[in-house]
């Protein structure tokens, strides 16, 4: 029967007593009947063997460490790994916020926004004027027939269409009186944009403050970092 | 002192307290290196550089076995060695004669208690086994040289190696099938006691 390479794993595991007691008798029981493992079996241990009578060589001299050898210079001071921490941190942040910032804040958006705004404004003060207008031209077409009405009485079937137009000269005449306060809200409209934009702009400035203090931090704790580990290297330089 | 006092002491800077330990795993070190790498001056610089590894970071040992922790630092070295090796690769100065030939049998593999013709087939199979170690991939190399030559049991070897103890198994398994089919024309140098029976015969 034609050996496998798991059958030769069996084997170097049965040479060093790894198997347990079923696979170790199934193994055994194998070996008895077939030639060719049993073959593998002994070349295996004849190797294992040899590998094992191999003279342990000794050291040809001694690694003792003299101070001179291995000074107490391999201690970096204990500010090392909380400057490189440090450096670290501080680096991610900045990244972080310079990402974030670019997202928010992107100098071009920011640009279409504010021409946006600006062109809204006037926009909306223009539109207010048309809208009172048009409104005051529809109330006198209305009225026209309302006076009309009062000095030939309606047919019958127009009387009853009658109470509809009161109600929408009403609505017209509360339209109209809106027009203030839609010209209010225009200008309301130019005058809370303003704020927002600058709210922007506060927290632009905000951001890039935070940004100088990270990449300073980053620097700092960075070149205090690489001096510590170059002082050591220059008082003890490797062999 | 025990072993775990010396450990503790060399925490604390004592460099006596490691040179002791040193003088007790300097032998296993250098075999590791020599098997891992195939040449004495090799071996030499390996086993001094992770012992000064081994001094500087002993604060990174976690208890356990320190022969087993001592031997991953060692294959490591050894295995940065043949990776520099890999990128600047030299040849061997291999030692010569008189006449200017190769001695295949260097002097410091003799064993003086031995008659000559014993001497000359153990060193030629201790140079055959070794040339068979060499041709392994050195992770195959690493396992059986820690198993066969060094005694570790699969658990210790697992610890050096880093890796599972099905992977000690299989790698194992797979070095001795190699150094078995790379040693086949060297059978004839074994002493009788290694011979099959139907070869004694």
């Amino acid at each position: 029967m034609r050996v496998t390479d798991r059958d030769l794993e069996i084997l170097s595991n049965y040479l060093d007593g790894q198997l347990d007691n079923r696979d170790r008798a199934r193994l055994e029981t194998r070996l008895q009947k077939d030639p060719d493992l049993r073959e593998a079996h002994e070349q295996l241990n004849r190797t294992r063997l040899v590998l094992r009578s191999l003279p342990k060589m000794r050291a040809p001299r001694n690694y003792t460490l003299s101070p001179r050898t291995v000074p107490a210079r391999t201690a970096l001071p204990r500010s090392f790994p909380v400057l490189r921490l440090v450096t670290a941190l501080a680096s991610f942040l900045l990244i972080f916020t310079l990402l974030g910032d670019y997202l928010v804040f992107r100098p071009g958006e920011m640009v279409s926004r504010t021409a946006e705004q600006a062109l809204e404004a006037p926009a909306a003060v223009m539109e207010a004027p048309l809208i009172a207008t048009q409104a005051l031209s529809e109330m006198q077409a209305l009225e026209a027939p309302a006076a009309a009405e009062t000095e030939s009485p309606p047919p019958s079937d127009m009387l009853e269409m009658a109470p509809e137009a009161p109600r929408e000269g009403s609505e017209d005449l509360e339209q109209a009186k809106q027009i203030p306060s839609i010209q209010g809200e225009a200008r309301a409209s130019v005058t809370v944009e303003e704020p927002t934009s600058s709210r922007l702009f506060d927290q632009g400035a905000y951001l890039r403050v935070v940004e100088v203090s990270l990449a300073a931090i980053a620097i700092l704790a960075g070149v205090l970092a690489v001096y510590q580990r170059r002082r050591l290297r220059l008082l003890y330089p490797p062999k | 002192m025990d072993e775990a006092g010396l450990i503790q002491s060399a925490c604390k800077g004592d460099l006596d307290s490691f040179n002791r330990l040193v003088l007790a795993y300097q032998d296993i070190v250098y075999n590791q290196a020599y098997r891992v790498l195939g040449d004495s001056p090799a071996a030499d610089d390996a086993a001094q550089e992770a012992f000064i590894a081994a001094y500087q970071n002993l604060r990174s040992f976690r208890g356990g076995s320190f022969r087993a922790w001592l031997l991953r630092i060692v294959t490591n070295t050894c295995y940065d060695e043949l990776r520099r090796r890999k990128r600047r690769p030299s040849v061997p100065l291999e030692p010569l004669d008189d006449a200017g030939d190769e001695i295949e049998s260097p002097h410091w593999i003799a064993d003086p208690g031995e008659l000559p013709e014993d001497q000359a087939a153990r060193a030629e199979l201790g140079l055959a086994i070794q040339r068979c170690l060499q041709e392994l991939p050195s992770e195959f190399r690493t396992v059986v040289a820690l198993v066969d030559v060094q005694g570790l049991d699969y658990g210790e070897v697992a610890q050096v190696i880093g890796k599972p103890l099905g992977t000690v198994k299989s790698r194992l398994a797979r070095a001795r099938v190699r150094l078995r089919d790379c040693l086949q024309g060297f059978w004839e140098l074994l002493p009788s006691a290694y011979r099959l029976d139907h070869e004694a015969q």
